[in-house]
């Protein structure tokens, strides 16, 4: 018999002990650590990219099968990194690395979350191209924004054990008192998936814009000034409406309607919006059906 | 004869001859729209996103649009040789998100409820009757419909599988 879930029950467990329920937790390899790192860095150049990622043989494999899809539509086969770069450039490459050096752990069947295999992957990559899409129109940073959109939903990961046989009494109390499914995390966990992700990209070290675009993505006004929580908020609310790898939460949540206004668009262009992030996606599962 | 299976993706309008299983996940504001002549056994389903398309709307995905979907499956089960009076129609998805931060609701961003309005008005258009429909909420629905039984299945999350008709 499944246990019960009702708000009464806020165990409040500390993030490290969610953490340590969850074997094989996910782990940036070192190579797209330094990719990121560089990515901040005006002065990096290609070479040091292909450097950086070239450290990592399993993903540098990656990085060329996926340079080699019909996605980028290269004229010839792409054979090293140094190529890759050349062809692609130097920007499009680190975000490449980044979906080679995360797909194995994305891959992953959710069972907690009602995800199958691959279905996070789908649904991260989503994301990353529905932010780099908003964040050009909104004027904003699109690699960043990818790379922030990637990530967003890594504290799944964690907490899929957590939830495991759970999410469907979950989803009844979250329907039952209006709760949206991250309060319905948070009465069940003492912790929403956003906050166990923004913890694991601060313990990977990575950039705090990117670590508080995880944490307030469904939450948006609550990061003050920051612009990449509501590039990621909108972008999830794509994804989730369409179906995008969408899990056993839904549509869940509240639509955060600043977050239209600070990306330079408003309600009547969502349509098109939508419309624009299907054409992005179905052109993107090339890229990611490679994976 | 085998069952040949299909995983339907979105803006997908299709139509298959003989014993079929054909399947939609995590159906959230689309639609997922559902015929079968079982006199002819031939099955349809297109999966689709928005209600209308737009000014600046290419040729691209015809099955992203319920103007456009609804008409390009009629016409592809009657080339295919399915007769309109033998089919029958059944509708699932429309689902939407909790209101907005601040309480209130815009409804240009119900796309569920739209969706299932123009869907509705399409279908009268056209003339068909629809058998049964699961819309609205807050979930994603997982459909399947198979030839062998006729059953028009949707699962969530929350509720399990459940057979919501009977197509033949």
């Amino acid at each position: 018999m499944q246990p019960a879930v009702t708000p009464s029950d806020r165990p409040r467990l500390p993030i490290q002990a969610i953490l340590r329920q969850t074997q094989d937790l996910p782990v940036l390899p070192g190579a797209i650590m330094r990719v990121i790192q560089l990515t901040g860095n005006s002065d990096a150049t290609s070479r040091a990219v292909a450097e950086a990622i070239g450290m990592d043989q399993a993903v540098t494999a990656k990085v060329l099968r996926l340079a080699n899809s019909s996605f980028y539509g290269l004229p010839r086969k792409v054979t090293s990194l140094q190529e890759a770069v050349i062809l692609l450039g130097f920007r499009t490459v680190r975000l490449i690395a980044m979906v080679a050096g995360t797909s194995t752990w994305m891959s992953r069947p959710l069972k907690g979350y009602d995800l199958p295999p691959r279905q996070l992957m789908r649904h991260s990559m989503g994301l990353a191209l529905g932010c780099q899409m908003i964040a050009r129109i909104g004027q904003f940073d699109p690699d960043e924004a990818f790379v922030a959109g990637l990530l967003a939903d890594i504290g799944k990961i964690a907490i899929d054990k957590c939830i495991d046989g759970k999410i469907s009494l979950m989803m009844q109390l979250g329907i039952k008192a209006g709760m949206t499914f991250e309060d319905v995390e948070r009465t069940v966990l003492g912790h929403t998936h956003s906050e166990i992700g923004a913890h694991m990209a601060e313990n990977w070290n990575l950039p705090q814009e990117i670590v508080e675009g995880i944490k307030w993505h469904h939450d948006p006004t609550s990061a003050g000034e920051a612009w990449l929580p509501h590039v990621i908020h909108l972008a999830d609310v794509l994804a989730m409406m369409t179906g995008f790898g969408i899990g056993g939460d839904g549509l869940q949540y509240k639509l955060c309607e600043d977050s239209l206004e600070i990306c330079r668009l408003s309600a009547e262009d969502f349509d098109g919006l939508i419309e624009q992030f299907v054409g992005a996606v179905l052109h993107g599962e090339s890229l990611f059906d490679g994976m | 004869m085998s069952t040949n299976q299909f995983n339907v993706g979105i803006t997908e309008v299709r139509v298959v001859k003989g014993p079929t299983l054909l399947e939609c996940h995590g159906v959230g504001s689309c639609i997922a729209l559902f015929a079968y002549d079982s006199v002819n056994t031939l099955s349809g389903v297109a999966y689709i996103v928005l209600p209308k398309r737009l000014a600046s709307s290419t040729d691209a995905y015809q099955g992203l649009f319920v103007d456009s979907a609804v008409e390009l499956l009629l016409k592809k089960l009657l080339d295919a040789g399915a007769s309109q009076e033998s089919l029958k129609w059944a509708y699932v998805g429309a689902a939407e998100f909790l209101k907005l931060t601040n309480g209130t609701q815009l409804p240009a961003l119900e796309i569920g409820r739209r969706n299932a309005e123009a869907i509705e008005a399409e279908l009268e258009r056209l003339g068909i009757e629809i058998t049964a429909k699961d819309i609205g909420g807050t979930i994603g629905r997982d459909v399947s419909f198979c030839t062998s039984d006729a059953e028009l299945k949707v699962r969530t999350v929350h509720e399990g599988e459940k057979t919501l008709c009977n197509l033949q």
